[in-house]
């Protein structure tokens, strides 16, 4: 399974398309969310997922210039006693039309089963346990996305806020025994290692020490703001100092990282303007450049 | 079965403060609703103990609101203090949310009107506000060629400008029997009258509305 090494892209939102009309030049890709760009009529119904047309015409614009990546929020991949595989199939579709170069979701559950056509959804993404009975269980998932789509298969660090105690493993320890013995990736995003910083007191250089970086393919980068005391992962505007010096560390330790990808919300675009967006870019260009140059593809272990 | 449970009742916390100190008060009556083992009650009882589960209620409830906010943004300008009860109202009523911002706009809207049927709910503009609103995200996720029939006891367009400039609750707003074709041309939402002339509706950063008028 190869992919190329790609560089510097953007996480697609509503306030981007007239940005990328003018300056899709910066960018090597666009991460996009496919979920953004259908309804989910829910299970059963015909046809299940009713693609967008305003969004569907934005992705074919995008698709005719730049690679793809999809990142996304729906597979919700911890929640026990359930596996959507017709959400996976439909995202083999559309990696059929589009060829993104790789997909990624979070290692958390967000869909809770019901008897409905539809899911309840916890409202956040929630972190799973990091038990052997989550790993077994979410190693078969990746096992089946992965013969289902034939591109990498990324899973995201997490942001919690709250901890379980008597965790057979530790996150890291989690991440890692799950890469390596159901051979999916990594998308360790850097943000979300400061938010657990900031809240949690947790140490995020020893997270990446710890951490398979061989296997790390992408990083997020994001700005945060304060809430109530806590320092939360919004993606409002620019990345933070400590964001850039931990991405810097992580990209020096990340042999076979393909891309990084910034990350805002569309309602802080007035906050950020192009400038704004071409400065983040630059910055995160300038990471990607001291300690990666092009070179071939990356094969798998 | 258990672990099932657990995910269950972690999102029950989340999504409701009020079962968090029902839990931290009297943790029997929480228990006894899910099947779960001795560590995973040890485990929602670290959790609700942590003050960071206040991060995630407050998450989720932003969230939840999210679609409601950003779809129906002059429904909610015109509701102002009344948003935030009716939500919660909502909350109780749609126990098992799906997020999808559709459903839950439809099932909002749904509620909505629905008191404002009964009488339960009066705001001057309300009615043809929300009208509006919801045909304009319903016709958002139809393809080009669907439209929806609207009329309106006001002028909705001078309602929407006033409500804009923070206006709306001094101005004299002109009664009005025209009836609109609302449908999606190129991306954008427009509306045509009886008279034939064109009115495009943009939503712009703050998901306000603004109008353009154009004779054809």
């Amino acid at each position: 399974m190869k992919t190329e090494q790609l560089g510097i892209g953007i996480l697609y939102n509503a306030s981007l398309p007239e940005y990328l009309g003018q300056h899709m030049d910066q960018l090597d890709y666009i991460e996009i969310i496919p979920d953004m760009f259908w309804s989910d009529e829910g299970r059963g119904q015909q046809p299940r997922f009713r693609p967008l047309p305003k969004w569907m015409h934005q992705l074919d614009w995008i698709a005719g210039r730049v690679p793809l990546v999809a990142h996304n929020i729906g597979i919700s991949i911890g929640t026990i006693d359930y596996f959507d595989e017709e959400y996976i199939r439909f995202m083999r579709q559309m990696h059929e039309t589009y060829q993104f170069q790789w997909h990624s979701d979070h290692l958390s559950f967000l869909k809770l089963p019901t008897k409905g056509p539809h899911d309840h959804n916890a409202g956040i993404a929630i972190p799973v346990p990091y038990d052997e009975e989550y790993l077994t269980m979410i190693g078969k998932k990746v096992e089946f996305i992965r013969d289902t789509i034939d591109i990498p298969f990324l899973l995201e660090n997490n942001v919690y806020f709250v901890e379980y105690p008597e965790q057979d493993y530790t996150e890291t320890a989690f991440v890692n025994k799950l890469v390596s013995n159901h051979h999916c990736n990594i998308l360790l995003d850097i943000h979300n290692l400061h938010v657990n910083a900031i809240n949690q007191g947790a140490d995020a250089k020893a997270y990446i020490d710890e951490l398979d970086m061989e296997n790390v393919m992408e990083m997020h980068i994001a700005g945060g703001n304060d809430m109530n005391g806590f320092y939360m992962d919004s993606h409002a505007g620019p990345c933070p100092d400590e964001v850039w010096e931990l991405l810097d560390y992580a990209v020096s330790k990340a042999p076979n990282l393909r891309g990084i990808t910034f990350e805002f919300h569309e309602s802080y675009f007035p906050l950020l303007q192009f400038d704004g967006l071409n400065r983040q870019i630059e910055l995160a260009r300038n990471t990607w450049e001291k300690y990666h140059l092009k070179h071939q593809g990356y094969e798998r272990a | 079965m258990s672990a099932r449970d657990f995910q269950l009742a972690f999102a029950s916390l989340i999504a409701s403060p009020q079962t968090c100190c029902e839990l931290l008060t009297a943790e029997e009556p929480f228990f006894t609703r899910f099947h779960l083992t001795e560590k995973e009650k040890l485990r929602l009882r670290a959790i609700v103990r942590q003050k960071g589960i206040s991060a995630c209620c407050s998450l989720y409830r932003m969230n939840r609101v999210t679609p409601v906010y950003s779809q129906l943004s002059n429904t909610c300008a015109l509701l102002k203090d009344k948003l935030i009860p009716l939500i919660e109202e909502f909350w109780q009523y749609l126990t098992k949310p799906s997020l999808q911002f559709r459903e839950e706009v439809l099932e909002f809207g749904d509620f909505l009107m629905n008191k404002i049927d009964l009488g339960t709910i009066h705001l001057p503009y309300l009615k043809e506000v929300l009208q509006l609103e919801m045909a304009m995200n319903e016709l958002s996720y139809l393809p080009e060629g669907e439209y929806r029939m609207l009329s309106f006891e006001h002028d909705i367009f001078f309602v929407l400008q006033a409500l804009a400039e923070g206006r709306l609750e001094e101005a004299v707003v002109p009664y009005s029997t025209e009836r609109y074709k609302m449908y999606i041309k190129n991306d954008r939402v427009e509306m045509e009258t009886a008279e034939d002339s064109c009115i495009g509706l943009e939503v712009n950063q703050s998901s306000t509305i603004r109008t353009t008028l154009e004779t054809k």
